[in-house]
């Protein structure tokens, strides 16, 4: 790897700017398009009957568009703490930093859309805010899914903030290394003018610093804000304190294993091994195992409050969770999202990227399954007995789903294709520690 | 009061106007009426150019309007002196008689600017007593049925009504030259003293015309029971508000026989538990061979074969003491002793009914029971025959069809192509019939196979009369014009016999009542009816028979039990025996025990279907000798060993939009032999298929204590079944309100699980009809439900059934989770439901415990099958797409009440406010009221000891409760 400062910078250039595109490449951003597509038509269908279209009935008036809020949500909260961490601790990991701020951008804004799409008067959701009118009429602040609301739009503000402004200096670069007239203009508007004076640079350290800061908590209050949506409510599988504090080692595990898998994508296609060590990969797999075994920690300690907590309704759902109705759900999650990452354990597996990267799916999974086994099955046997019914998703519902994935890589792909894909800054820190700009 | 019959807009304008002016003064048009004729107008003065450019521009505008056709001339003038009581957007109310399984109910209509959206039962009729059930219910939405049949059809192609009028004009003369040989008539069984006597005149006229008269729900064996007896037969009903021990032996005395809301309520009264103490209660004794609402609330039950159930009946009568060949029964010895010494030990106070699905030998026994315990006169009570028949039955026309001996054959108001005994081949033996006439509400199976299918008007549209189960006449008034041009039997006959089109059905009942009456103060009699829905004074007299002394010995020899699967057909709870099966409520609503809904299946017991390797869902094969039939299996428990139950009136092929193709057609497994049961039955499994649609999918309580049921003996030993509820602690501090409070307590001891107050709600409240597919996504809509539980041994379950509308928590977990603050909580303790601010995020229904919220997942206006807008309550909003909605309490009736209260400086009576649920229901389990009102019952309810709420550890302290159950049942009897 070269040191010269023209060397990395050059690399991260030409992922953008004009490294051909291998075939397996462009098929995969087929696909992604494709399931865009999906996407789009599934939305539009929604739109025009309904979500009568879902699975949903009454009880289980939550499905798929609930537990994909959730899903895409977490991912995107844990990415921004992934991030936020990164940039803290000496913001020397080129990938994780900048794809994890782009993830928790990119999930934040497909779960953002759910959240609209699950309502049953779309073109309504805007009574969620707190817009003037002559009724004076305010939301019910006393609602989570109100809280909820408020946090994601915090979360996506956030996000685009701390991921416009970390590529800032990657911009610059690529706006210095354009050909055409046009990709100069492009990037020219977005690195707003970046001339890379010592001044820019402090000030730019120091905002990455400070965002990475106001990141930290505020990704742990809107995590389990957005866990509120279910711990709020009274039903046997949501009530539950610990719902909101044991959603935020869930959402940076899903989310450490989702940016592990894109980066080992990425180092796979473009040939990046030696821009992106395994040291790197290594960190985010250390971060993955801790997570997981704080995730095992508080199903353990969810599990025996439960059990001595002695209520009537949580003891059934318990027994229906570990060896009832639900326990398929249960046990396939444990696996998922717990047993697999201990094998991180070993440092043989985690400097192994294909591991790290099949690994960070099936998390992902898990963390899906996590949510449907909250979400769905508490309701499908709530309190009355006679309202228990099942829940049976219908085609739209996993078009939707894997629309929404569609939608994610998709954007993925974008920004890889037009943008900076690996921190510059980063990478210079990490080749020569103390001497990063220049 | 006679009714204005108003318009419908579409040009049938003139019986208006006409009415209109018999009743006010003529209004012409203000300053023409002396004016000397071609005076005044634009012509007549000299013209000047400004006039002249205007009338030719005027001319010339209005030349092109010739193109749009000729306009009617009408003077469309707005009301200048309304019509007296007419007021538009406050309702009226008419007393009116539907058809309640052959016999008359009556019932109070709810007009709205001219049409009728809402039924209630007439407090005065006594076969209604103000109660309502689903099958009347839903007859509002019948009228209004897009499907119905809308214009004469000769040979399938529209024609007018004078084209049939002229045919018969031509025919008579060839009847009364032959005395109407070839002429024969099939009707039902015939209520309506008007209809009778027409057709009696009409067999005057033409002395060897034939009438012929079937019901697929024939209660022809209680007759022949009644002939074996008393030697000629005669109509049996009951009062049990006296009883206090009732056995009924196959009879569905509580839903289906012609008397059920009535003998609902009389059994309510002896089982209501009244302050704390518990007083003598009436006992329930049941002996039957499938599972219905009265073995469901029976005290002790056994299912068994249809067979054993006579048997049963015997072994009974020989410990009464009557000397009759005992028979070999399933039930055990012990349950007929403990039932015999119970009956021995009221006499006069109790009653043995059986069913109409029982041999005549059954209803004999009955009756020699009856008579035996001395319940002749108290409880049991005999009246001649009310209905009137004719001289014979579907297999005599057959067999008359079958000779040529029929020329012309008349059906009114009948389907015999779809609903006839399968084995009298009846559709082909219509071939042989040179003219075929129908006349029905719907353009049905028998209109395809006939020549002139002439459209009837419904009940809501017709004049007539009808007799209830005792006998009460009352009069048939109609709310609204004819939609469609019908004409009722009563017309039509009279249009046989000679009368023309214009003869009007008001005519011919007035006449008849006024022949029957006799002269002086007719009028006022004949208005008085017409305002109270009853006819004073005409309840059939009572008679006293006495039984034949030889009776016992020789009823016929009991029938060999024979082995194998016993196959029951019933009429279906709600479609009955088909009529009904084009009515989206009636299909949707769930059947009270089963919960199936849009779709019959094979019902089998748990035991039975366990050794035939049978679940909910497999289809199977049945054939009954050369008949065969496919159908799913639905298992219920309860029903008897070796039983496959099935609902007659589904597999329709010409119902309408809604009813075909719905479920599958149990007539075809029907023999005259075999009308309701037959042995023999062979069952095949064919695979496994989608499990009939059912609203409740989990019949357990799970050990919750939904249902609390205690019994006498344990009340009065002091036991505490509702232990008193410790407040739950809560960060909301509590609401102390004045004003009214509003609450209901339903009583869990009287409820039957009949569902009348699912189907008025839904009649109510606008409630939209989703379909099948969505019912099977667990999406009905109804704001009301009735939890059935089983308890107990899947084979011998005891039921239990729960009416579960909103609680209206006062401490609601719905409204403090909706984010856009679309549900509230009003002064008077109701939890409102804001439409137009719900963004639909279901919150709301995810948060409520008992899961009383329904949302609208499509435009059910749209997609599902919509109702005739004209049958809505114009009081309650209709929901759109993506809306939350729920049980409000009937908001609009309390605040309608609240509204004319105020204007007339007056406070609320007790009783003013009813919801629509409380005001159906036949035993008056639900109560409703104002809380904070002094002394009203309500308020007592609450109070009392058995008093309790679900789910109380919730903390969401719920305006609705409910009164535990309390039975007594038979000590000498094991559970």
């Amino acid at each position: 790897m070269s040191a010269a400062p023209g060397g990395a910078g050059a690399r991260v250039a030409a992922v953008a700017l004009s490294a051909p595109r291998p075939w397996p490449w462009t098929l995969a951003a087929l696909a992604s398009v494709v399931l865009l597509c999906a996407y789009v038509s599934s939305v539009l269908v929604l739109f025009r009957n309904g979500i009568g279209i879902f699975g949903n009935n009454i009880p289980v008036g939550w499905g798929f568009p609930i537990i994909n809020v959730a899903w895409w949500i977490d991912v995107g909260h844990g990415a921004l703490l992934i991030a936020a961490g990164a940039a803290l601790a000496g913001d020397c990991w080129p990938a994780v930093s900048r794809l994890s701020e782009s993830v928790a951008l990119f999930a934040g804004a497909v779960g953002g859309s759910f959240a609209i799409l699950h309502t049953g008067r779309p073109q309504y959701a805007y009574f969620l805010f707190t817009y003037p009118n002559p009724l004076d009429q305010w939301p019910q602040w006393r609602s989570p899914l109100m809280w909820d609301f408020f946090a994601i739009i915090a979360f996506l503000v956030l996000a685009l903030i701390v991921w416009l402004v970390g590529m800032l200096p990657d911009l610059a670069v690529l706006r210095d290394r354009a050909a055409g007239h046009g990709r100069q203009i492009f990037y020219g508007i977005l690195a707003l003018g970046w001339r890379g004076s010592h001044r820019q640079w402090a000030a730019w350290t120091r905002a990455r610093r400070l965002l990475a800061g106001i990141s930290v908590p505020l990704m742990v209050t809107s995590t389990g804000v957005s866990a509120l949506d279910f711990a709020g409510g009274i039903s046997a599988g949501y009530h539950s304190t610990m719902t909101p504090v044991d959603a935020v080692p869930a959402a940076i595990a899903s989310a450490a294993g989702l940016v592990l898998a894109a980066i080992v994508i990425l180092r796979r296609t473009f040939a990046l091994h030696d821009l992106i060590p395994v040291d790197e990969l290594e960190t985010l797999g250390r971060v993955l195992l801790g997570s997981a075994l704080a995730v095992g920690f508080f199903a353990l300690y969810e599990g025996y409050m439960t059990w001595y907590g002695a209520n009537a309704f949580d003891r059934y759902r318990q027994s229906q969770t570990l060896t009832g109705a639900f326990a398929p759900w249960y046990w396939t999650w444990i696996a998922l999202m717990v047993a697999l990452p201990l094998l991180l354990a070993w440092q043989r597996f985690r400097r192994s990227p294909w591991l790290l990267g099949v690994l960070g799916m099936l998390v992902n999974i898990g963390a899906w399954l996590y949510h449907y086994l909250v979400i769905v099955t508490t309701q499908e046997r709530g309190f009355m007995t006679s309202s228990w019914s099942g829940f049976v998703p219908t085609t739209w519902d996993w078009l939707l789903l894997s629309g929404s994935v569609g939608v994610f890589l998709s954007l993925l792909f974008l920004q890889v294709r037009l943008l900076p894909v690996l921190g510059v800054y980063a990478l210079r820190a990490a080749a020569a520690p103390g001497r990063s700009h220049g | 009061m006679e009714k204005q019959r108003p318009s419908r807009g579409n040009g049938k304008n003139m019986d208006l106007w006409r009415g209109m002016e018999e009743l006010t003064t003529p209004a012409a048009p203000h300053g023409q009426e002396n004016e000397p004729a071609g005076a005044g107008g634009p012509l007549s003065e000299p013209l000047d150019r400004r006039s002249a450019l205007k009338l030719m521009g005027a001319s010339i505008a209005l030349a092109g309007m010739t193109a749009c056709g000729r306009l009617p001339q009408e003077s469309l003038v707005p009301y200048v002196n309304r019509p007296e009581e007419v007021i538009p957007g406050r309702p009226l109310w008419f007393a009116t008689t539907l058809d309640s399984d052959g016999y008359g109910c009556g019932v109070l209509a709810k007009s709205n600017t001219g049409r009728p959206t809402f039924l209630e039962g007439n407090p005065d009729h006594p076969a209604s007593l103000g109660a309502m059930d689903p099958r009347l219910q839903g007859q509002v939405l019948g009228l209004y049925d897009p499907d119905r049949s809308q214009s004469v059809l000769a040979g399938g192609e529209v024609a007018p009504w004078e084209s049939f009028t002229d045919l018969i004009r031509q025919i008579r003369p060839v009847w009364e030259a032959r005395h109407g040989r070839g002429l024969a008539l099939l009707t039902p069984s015939v209520s309506s003293p008007t209809l009778a006597a027409q057709i009696a005149d009409l067999q005057k006229r033409y002395a060897e015309a034939r009438w012929y008269s079937y019901d697929p729900i024939d209660r022809s064996a209680a007759a022949a029971g009644a002939q074996q007896v008393f030697g000629r037969p005669l109509d049996t009903h009951y009062d049990f508000s006296s009883a206090r021990v009732i056995l009924s032996l196959d009879s569905d005395l509580f839903a289906e026989e012609p008397g059920h809301l009535r003998y609902a309520r009389q059994l309510a009264h002896g089982r209501r538990v009244t302050g704390g103490s518990a007083q003598d209660m009436t006992r329930l004794y049941v002996v039957e061979s499938t599972t219905t609402i009265t073995g469901a609330n029976a005290d002790h039950r056994q299912a068994v074969r249809a067979s054993a159930v006579e048997a049963a009946a015997r072994g009974l009568a020989a410990r009464l003491g009557l000397s009759v060949a005992p028979g070999s029964s399933t039930v055990p010895s012990s349950w007929l002793d403990a039932v015999a010494s119970d009956l021995r030990r009221h006499p006069g106070k109790c009653a043995v009914a059986a069913g109409y699905s029982q041999p005549p030998a059954v209803h004999a026994l009955a009756q020699l029971i009856n008579y035996q315990l001395g319940a002749f006169g108290t409880t049991v009570r005999h009246t001649e025959p009310i209905n009137a028949q004719g001289a014979g039955g579907l297999s005599d026309l057959v067999a008359a069809m079958e000779a040529g001996e029929v020329a012309v054959l008349v059906m009114l108001d009948c389907n015999p192509v779809y609903d006839a005994p399968a084995n009298l081949d009846f559709d082909r033996h219509l071939d042989r019939v040179g003219l075929r006439v129908h006349l029905g509400l719907y353009a049905d199976e028998t209109a395809a196979r006939s020549h002139w299918h002439l459209p009837m008007a419904h009940a809501l549209e017709s004049w007539g009369d009808a007799r209830a189960f005792d006998g009460t006449a009352s009069l048939v008034q109609p709310l609204i014009a004819p939609l469609y041009n019908g004409s009722t039997p009563t017309e039509l006959v009279s249009v046989l016999a000679g009368g023309g089109k214009g003869a009007r059905g008001r005519d011919l009942v007035r006449a008849q009542w006024q022949g029957a009456h006799g002269a002086g103060s007719f009028d006022a009699r004949w208005r008085e009816s017409l305002a109270a829905g009853v006819v004073s004074g005409s309840a059939a007299p009572l008679v006293r028979p006495h039984p034949r002394t030889s009776a016992a010995q020789h009823l016929s020899a009991p029938a060999a039990s024979a082995g194998g699967l016993e196959l029951q057909l019933r009429p279906d709870p709600w479609l009955w025996d088909g009529r009904y099966a084009n009515n989206g409520w009636l299909q949707e609503l769930p059947r009270p025990l089963s919960k199936l809904s849009w779709g019959n299946a094979a019902l089998i017991g748990p035991a039975t279907a366990k050794s035939l390797g049978l679940k909910s869902g497999d289809l199977v094969a049945l054939t009954l000798g050369d008949r065969a039939l496919s159908a799913p299996v639905w298992v219920q428990p309860g029903e008897p060993r070796d039983t496959v139950t099935l609902n007659l009136g589904y597999g329709r092929r010409r119902a309408g939009a809604v009813g075909n193709g719905i479920g599958v057609d149990a007539y075809r497994l029907r023999t005259t032999q075999s009308h309701w049961q037959a042995t023999g039955l062979a069952l095949k499994r064919e695979g496994a298929g989608p499990a009939p649609i059912s609203t409740q999918l989990h019949d357990t309580m799970e050990g919750r204590d939904f249902v609390r049921a205690t019994t006498v003996a344990q009340i009065r030993s002091g036991a505490q079944v509702v232990p008193p509820q410790k407040p739950t602690p809560s960060i909301y501090p509590v609401r102390e309100v004045e004003g009214p409070a509003w609450g209901m307590v339903i009583d869990l001891s009287t409820c039957i699980g009949c569902m009348a107050c699912v189907a008025a709600c839904q009649n109510e409240n606008n409630t939209p009809v989703v379909g099948p597919a969505d019912v099977a996504r667990s999406r009905a809509m109804h704001w009301i439900r009735v939890d059935r539980y089983y308890q107990g041994s899947p084979d011998a379950p005891r039921t239990l059934f729960q009416p579960v509308p909103c609680m209206q928590c006062e401490q609601a977990p719905c409204e403090y989770v909706c984010p856009v603050g679309a549900t509230v909580h009003s002064q008077d303790g109701l939890n409102d439901m804001v439409y137009n601010r719900c963004i639909g995020t279901r919150f709301c229904s995810q948060n409520c415990p008992y899961k009383v919220r329904r949302f609208n997942w499509r435009d059910y206006r749209q997609a599902g099958f919509p109702p005739s807008p004209e049958v809505e309550n114009p009081n309650v909003t209709v929901r759109g797409r993506g809306v939350m909605e729920k049980c409000t309490y009937c908001l609009q009736r309390i605040r309608e009440a609240q509204i004319r209260a105020g204007r007339e400086r007056r406070s609320l009576a007790e009783g003013e406010v009813q919801t629509a649920c409380q005001r159906a229901c036949p035993t008056r389990a639900i109560q409703f009221g104002d809380l904070h009102a002094k002394d009203s019952a309500v308020a007592r309810a609450k109070q009392h000891p058995l008093n309790y709420v679900l789910l109380p550890e919730l903390g969401t302290l719920p305006r609705t409760s409910y009164l535990a159950r309390v039975t007594d049942p038979n000590p000498e009897i094991g559970t």
